[in-house]
């Protein structure tokens, strides 16, 4: 009994934080998880979320190569990068065939415009479901002597953009492990 | 007497004109001496006509016997002169005949001459051949051994491109790369000697050989670490640097 008494007051301090946070994040009609918000078709958008993006949420897919024991996702204009694949680097399909040996085919153009949220309009019904994130993309550095080199840092619901469309992603340990073969040839 | 009768006592009587007999006894001599008249005159004409075109003949006759006879005259002389000349020929022909025949002789006694010449020649040619094979083989085999200098020399030289590139990324490297470079400098100075050495062997230039492969093999393995420690940051200028040093290994089509 008097534990009871003892752990009650830190309860209910921790239900009531828990109470304040859900209402915090709340916002009116979204769904905040992370750092991206789920969209209702039909709702306002909310002023925090004003100027973020609206786009399907697809995400890039792991592959797995058997064979050079590594994994690697194919990216696609328009695809948001998930959490598992933050600081992973990216390279052109060209420079990654040079290090891996591995040729990806590029998926299809997307030549779609990114649609930018503004406070108090109304989301369409066709974009429930649909995803709103920042509009932040992956830190990009192209080589200005070589055509096709270039490399890039993903982080988490960066959005893909058209130029990255077709580039290959890895993570940390293999693209270090890629670079390293590369370089002793 | 009738113009006793007609005076004496009978008028006058008209006087009867003249009958054609009458006419034609009057008229008849008249023609005739006309007739003689006319054919003495056009006689006399055509006597003058006559005489006169042959004198004109005559005259023409005469100018072109003259000119015939200088014209038979002229052709004479230079028959003459011809004739002179070709005797004249004749004798130059008699005398080149001579020369020639003199000639033959002469060309027939070279040939003879030039016959023996050639065998003799031909002996020449076949001791300068068997001069010049022997010559050929000795620059043959100078040929080869120069050659294999020069392969000698080329694959040194081969070699120590390679370590030098190698070596172009020493500095580069951010790790310590003493060792490397020491190791650079014995190797560098071991492939002038050994290019420099008069008799090199196989088993120098494989011991060469090695020795380089071994060294490019660590400076790569450094370049490659550095490269995955770089890949492994997020320092992504120095990370495309080394990227772009990769190379495609693949033929461009």
């Amino acid at each position: 009994m008097k534990s009871m008494t003892r752990i009650t007051p830190f309860a209910i301090v921790a239900a009531l934080t828990l109470v304040l946070v859900g209402c915090g994040c709340d916002n009116d009609n979204d769904e905040y998880r992370g750092g991206r918000t789920m969209l209702r078709g039909g709702k306002k958008v909310s002023s925090n979320i004003s100027g973020w993006v609206a786009i399907p949420g697809a995400e890039p897919k792991l592959t797995e190569d058997k064979a050079a024991h590594i994994s690697y996702a194919v990216l696609s204009t328009h695809q948001v990068v998930p959490a598992s694949m933050n600081n992973w680097k990216a390279v052109p399909a060209k420079l990654f065939k040079i290090i891996s040996k591995i040729a990806v085919e590029a998926p299809p153009e997307n030549n779609t415009e990114l649609r930018v949220l503004y406070h108090g309009e109304h989301i369409p019904y066709d974009m429930s479901n649909w995803v709103a994130v920042p509009n932040t993309q992956p830190e990009i550095e192209t080589s200005d002597t070589q055509k096709g080199r270039g490399v890039a840092l993903l982080h988490a619901d960066n959005i893909i953009p058209k130029e990255m469309n077709g580039w290959v992603a890895t993570d940390v340990d293999t693209f270090a492990k890629l670079v390293y073969e590369a370089s002793k040839k | 007497m009738a113009d006793t009768a007609g005076s004496g006592g009978a008028p006058n009587a008209p006087i009867a004109p003249p009958s054609l007999g009458q006419k034609l006894g009057f008229s008849i001599p008249a023609i005739v001496v006309a007739l003689v008249l006319s054919i003495g005159i056009s006689y006399a004409i055509l006597s003058i006509i006559n005489g006169n075109t042959r004198q004109e003949l005559v005259a023409k006759m005469n100018d072109q016997e003259t000119r015939l006879t200088t014209t038979i005259g002229e052709l004479k002389k230079k028959n003459d002169d011809l004739q002179t000349e070709l005797t004249a020929e004749q004798k130059k022909t008699k005398v080149l005949e001579e020369e020639n025949s003199k000639k033959t002789e002469a060309i027939n006694k070279m040939d003879l001459d030039y016959k023996g010449f050639r065998i003799d020649y031909s002996k020449f040619v076949d001791v300068q051949k068997s001069v010049d094979t022997t010559q050929n083989r000795d620059i043959a085999t100078a040929t080869d051994a120069v050659r294999e200098v020069e392969r000698k020399v080329k694959y040194i030289d081969e070699r120590l491109a390679k370590v030098e590139e190698s070596a172009k990324d020493i500095p580069q490297l951010k790790s310590d790369t003493a060792g490397l470079q020491k190791e650079y400098t014995v190797l560098k100075s071991d492939l002038v000697a050994v290019r420099n050495k008069a008799d090199v062997t196989e088993k120098d230039l494989t011991d060469l050989a090695e020795r380089a492969r071994l060294f490019q093999l660590r400076v790569l393995a450094a370049r490659a670490r550095e490269a995955a420690e770089i890949a492994r940051k997020n320092d992504l200028k120095s990370l495309l640097t080394r990227l772009e040093d990769i190379q495609d290994e693949e033929p461009k089509r």
